[in-house]
């Protein structure tokens, strides 16, 4: 998808009437040339990606699925997270917020009014209307 | 012709081992090593040189200005890129992909969290009719509202006035078991008019 001629030929060509009269490289004025150079660049990539699994679509003799390695790499990421994982103040903070305080509070509240329950059992009250948790 | 018991054995006999050679054949493609990558091909640890910068983005089939890792602070990645966060469902629906469903085509990298971002799931780059402040304000608004009416109903209650009922007969005097000689003279009248 790169551009056949270099973009200051294409006026030429299109003055002499060899070319074709609007460059589809020049569509968007806004675009500087480094940009469309750049978008160039990555369709090419594309395009040879696209070739590649063309081909082993359209291959008569292969047999079975072909995988995309784009998401084995993604699988491989996803399941390998503790590789890169480094002990830090920011990873020491998430784990303590996010692991072990909700399950302390979860816990001191439970045994808690539970607690306080027994002791109105003792007391002969009853059970403690106002708990919501241990009913 | 007439076929015997063991031509026709033989016959089932080879059949059957035609299909087990053809079931083989067509399996010996998941052995092929074409199909696994190499330990240079999948994912590794954040970059540090400029080689292993350029290395990472030709691994993933990126530009090496494109290519931007997620930073190394332990919770990242290693060296797989950080793109624009964008959904499945942003994208164009009219571009013949290579998978339709997922709006993707074959070799390009996808999102870390695209798990996330599917068509049926959270979409982070659309845009809403409505300003979220404008949501916001309205969700707070009449939350609140509810709440406040709520925790100041609790605390001043008011109930519509009741009296005790009235009953005929002196309140029902003989039905509820009185003594019929000692009834009151002067029947109890539970009305009155008004003294116009």
């Amino acid at each position: 998808m790169m551009p056949r001629a270099p973009l200051e030929r294409s006026d030429k060509m299109a003055a002499s009437g060899k070319g074709p009269a609007m460059d589809p490289w020049r569509i968007f004025p806004e675009v500087s040339p480094e940009e469309m150079r750049a978008a160039a660049e990555r369709q090419a990539i594309k395009g040879k990606l696209r070739a590649a699994m063309q081909q082993k679509l359209r291959d008569p003799y292969a047999v079975g699925n072909f995988e995309d390695p784009a998401l084995q790499r993604w699988y491989y990421v996803r399941n390998h997270q503790f590789d890169n994982f480094k002990q830090t103040p920011k990873t020491s903070f998430l784990g303590l917020a996010f692991g072990v305080l909700p399950l302390a509070v979860i816990a001191w509240v439970f045994y808690t009014d539970r607690r306080k329950m027994k002791e109105d059992w003792k007391k002969g009250i009853g059970r403690n209307k106002a708990s919501m948790i241990n009913f | 012709m007439v076929l015997l018991l063991k031509d026709k054995m033989a016959a089932v006999g080879r059949l059957g081992s035609a299909a087990i050679r053809s079931f083989l054949w067509r399996r010996t493609a998941l052995l092929s090593s074409v199909r696994c990558l190499s330990k240079d091909e999948m994912p590794g640890p954040y970059p540090r040189t400029p080689e292993e910068w350029a290395a990472a983005a030709k691994k993933y089939g990126m530009r090496v200005e494109d290519y931007q890792p997620y930073p190394d602070d332990g919770t990242g990645y290693g060296d797989y890129p950080m793109l624009p966060e964008e959904g499945a469902e942003s994208q164009d629906p009219w571009v013949d992909w290579d998978d339709n469903w997922h709006r993707r085509n074959y070799g390009d990298v996808p999102h870390v969290h695209s798990d996330a971002y599917t068509r049926q799931r959270v979409n982070p780059s659309q845009k809403y009719v409505v300003p979220w402040k404008k949501m916001i304000a309205a969700l707070v608004g009449f939350l609140g509202f509810n709440g406040i009416m709520l925790y100041f109903g609790e605390m001043y209650k008011h109930m519509v006035p009741v009296a005790p009922k009235q009953y005929p007969f002196n309140n029902l005097y003989l039905e509820k078991g009185g003594d019929p000689d000692k009834a009151p003279e002067e029947e109890i009248k539970n009305y009155e008019f008004p003294k116009s």
